[in-house]
C-alpha cells in the first residue's frame, strides 16, 4: 500500500523538487544583477525530469530473497533519493548576459507553476481519501 | 531544502545592496569634505564597491558578497578658489570627485535591486505556507 502511494507521489515529487531547485538558481540570478561577470544559471527543465523519472524505472540494485508470500519487498525507489547530485551540477546551463526582466517573469512563472502542482498534490490526496471513506 | 536556501540568497544581496547605497550616501554627503591624512588636507575621494559572486554551497546557486571598497580613479576636478585652505600659489584648489548624477542613479539603481530581492523573498515564503498546506 505505501508502495503504491509512493509511485503515485512520485512524479509530483521530481517535479517539486526540480520547481524549487530551479526558484534556487533564479535567485540566484536576481541576487547577482550587479556582479560583474556572472553567468545567469538555469536548469533544461524537460531534460532533467526525463533523466529523473528515467532513473525511477531502473531495477532496484539490491534484491531481498523472499521465502514468505506475506515479506514485503524492498522500496522500488529508493535510489531515487539523491536527486540532488543529479540536478546539482550536470543540468546547469550557463547563459553569457543576464536580462533581469526575463529572469524576473521566469521566477515568478517557476513559482506558480510549484504552486500548481502543490494544488494537484491535494487533489490527488482528497481522491484518495474518498476513496478510503467510501 | 532549496526553498530555505533563497532566503539566505536573498538576504545576502539585500546586505550587499544596502552597503551599496550607504556608500553612494555617504559620497553624495562628503562631496565637499576635505580629509586629513599624514597632516595634510585633500578633497574627499569617492569610494565603489565591487561585489562577488559567493558560491559556498555546492549545489550551484549562490548570494552576493561585497569584494572590495576601492577609490575612483577619475581625476579630481580644479576650481579657482583662493580663499579655500588648500588652494595653491595661483588660487587653484582641487575639488572631489564624486559625479552627483553617478551616484544618484547608481542608488537608485542598487535601491531598485533591493526591492527585487525584497520581491524574491515575499514569493518564496508564500511558496513555503503553500507547501505546508500540502495534505489539508
Amino acid at each position: 500500500m505505501l508502495n503504491k502511494l509512493d509511485k503515485e507521489f512520485y512524479f509530483n515529487k521530481c517535479v517539486l523538487n526540480l520547481r524549487s531547485y530551479r526558484q534556487e538558481l533564479l535567485a540566484s540570478n536576481i541576487a547577482n544583477s550587479d556582479t560583474p561577470n556572472y553567468q545567469p544559471l538555469d536548469i533544461d527543465f524537460s531534460k532533467a525530469l526525463n533523466e529523473l523519472l528515467k532513473k525511477n524505472n531502473k531495477k532496484p540494485q539490491c534484491q531481498l530473497t523472499l521465502t514468505s508470500k506475506k515479506h514485503i519487498p524492498i522500496a522500488q525507489h529508493k535510489k531515487s533519493e539523491n536527486y540532488e547530485n543529479i540536478v546539482a551540477k550536470k543540468y546547469i546551463i550557463k547563459k553569457n548576459k543576464i536580462n533581469m526582466d526575463v529572469e524576473k517573469v521566469n521566477f515568478i512563472n517557476n513559482s506558480l507553476l510549484y504552486q500548481m502542482d502543490i494544488i494537484f498534490i491535494n487533489n490527488k490526496f482528497k481522491s484518495l481519501m474518498n476513496v478510503l471513506k467510501g | 531544502m532549496s526553498l530555505l536556501k533563497i532566503f539566505d540568497i536573498a538576504n545576502s544581496a539585500m546586505i550587499a545592496q544596502s552597503q551599496k547605497m550607504q556608500i553612494h550616501a555617504s559620497n553624495l554627503a562628503n562631496i565637499d569634505s576635505l580629509v586629513n591624512t599624514d597632516g595634510k588636507l585633500h578633497p574627499y575621494i569617492a569610494k565603489k564597491i565591487i561585489l562577488k559572486f559567493d558560491n559556498s554551497n555546492d549545489s550551484g546557486s549562490g548570494g552576493v558578497k561585497v569584494e572590495k571598497i576601492i577609490d575612483d580613479t577619475t581625476p579630481l576636478k580644479v576650481i579657482y578658489d583662493p580663499k579655500n585652505p588648500i588652494a595653491n600659489s595661483q588660487g587653484f584648489s582641487e575639488i572631489s570627485n564624486v559625479n552627483v548624477v553617478t551616484e544618484t542613479i547608481n542608488a537608485i539603481a542598487a535601491s531598485r535591486n533591493y526591492q527585487a530581492n525584497l520581491e524574491v523573498l515575499n514569493t518564496v515564503k508564500s511558496m513555503i505556507m503553500k507547501t505546508l498546506t500540502i495534505g489539508q
